[in-house]
């Protein structure tokens, strides 16, 4: 059974995972996030390897940003992302996320998070900062 | 860094429309991005647990939505995008599956930093009369 965190609990400035969060980028998971998010964009690139959508950052962050377990329900309210180079599959990428904020509006609770990504090679992929409302605990 | 008065870099101009794409929403869709995505929240795939909320159905994701606009930037500029580029938006309203979307945006201006000049475009996502998502996405200008 899952344990959601609950909102009083969360802290400004704690970090999730505690040790950060890897994830593989495999030739399986581009085709299948291309298929999901119906992308017939064609990417051009003279390199080797082949890239990742820049959003499939919302796929290898989630891994990280589950470990907050947000309660079922939640909404997503702002996203900023900034992408500093692709992430190609076979890359290694870890991410870490950080509580930035946390502040009730209109009785509903918000959670204002930052997040890092960097590769095998210790790059900047993508940082992000999310905010959402946090599910309703039961 | 700091905002440019100029009106074209690279061969963009101020007013510069972004590639219109349109996009149909399905429940089908929104499954396989929660299988894919592992964003399994019962928001978006349990008609039963949607009910009980404010949105009384299921919505897509946010991020599947954002998805589209990515696509619309990827397809205009993809180096531009994915090196250096980026957006900040705000979710304003749900899509729900059968929505018709479409992503549309203009450059507003350059902004110039010590690592290159970036057209900076308003972008909405649109259903119907209602705007889904607004903001800003930046894409840097290969070349400059």
């Amino acid at each position: 059974m899952v344990t959601y965190t609950p909102f009083n609990e969360l802290e400004v400035g704690q970090v999730f995972p505690d040790s950060s969060a890897y994830f593989q980028v495999t030739d399986a998971l581009v085709e299948a996030y291309l298929a999901a998010t119906g992308d017939t964009t064609t990417i051009a690139l003279e390199e080797a390897r082949r890239p990742a959508p820049p959003t499939l950052a919302a796929v290898y962050m989630l891994e990280a940003l589950a470990h907050l377990q947000n309660p079922p329900g939640g909404i997503h309210t702002k996203q900023s992302f900034t992408f500093h180079r692709p992430a190609y599959v076979g890359d290694q990428l870890r991410t870490e996320v950080r509580i930035l904020d946390k502040y009730v509006k209109k009785r509903r609770n918000y959670v204002v998070m930052e997040a890092e990504t960097r590769n095998q090679n210790d790059e900047l992929v993508t940082t992000a900062e999310i905010s959402r409302i946090w599910g309703k605990e039961t | 860094m700091s905002t440019s008065t100029k009106q074209n870099y690279g061969g963009v101009r101020i007013g510069d429309a972004i590639p219109e794409r349109r996009h149909k929403v399905t429940q089908e869709q929104i499954d396989s991005y929660a299988e894919t995505s592992g964003d399994r929240n019962p928001l978006h795939i349990d008609p039963e647990f949607a009910k009980q909320t404010i949105f009384r159905r299921t919505i897509a994701h946010g991020l599947l939505t954002l998805s589209f606009l990515s696509q619309a930037m990827t397809a205009w500029d993809w180096k531009g995008w994915a090196f250096g580029g980026g957006l900040d938006i705000a979710f304003l309203g749900p899509v729900y599956p059968d929505d018709e979307l479409v992503v549309q945006g203009s450059v507003s201006a350059f902004e110039i930093t010590e690592d290159g000049v970036y057209a900076i475009c308003d972008v909405a996502c649109i259903v119907g009369h209602r705007t889904v998502i607004a903001g800003t996405a930046r894409r840097r200008i290969q070349g400059v």
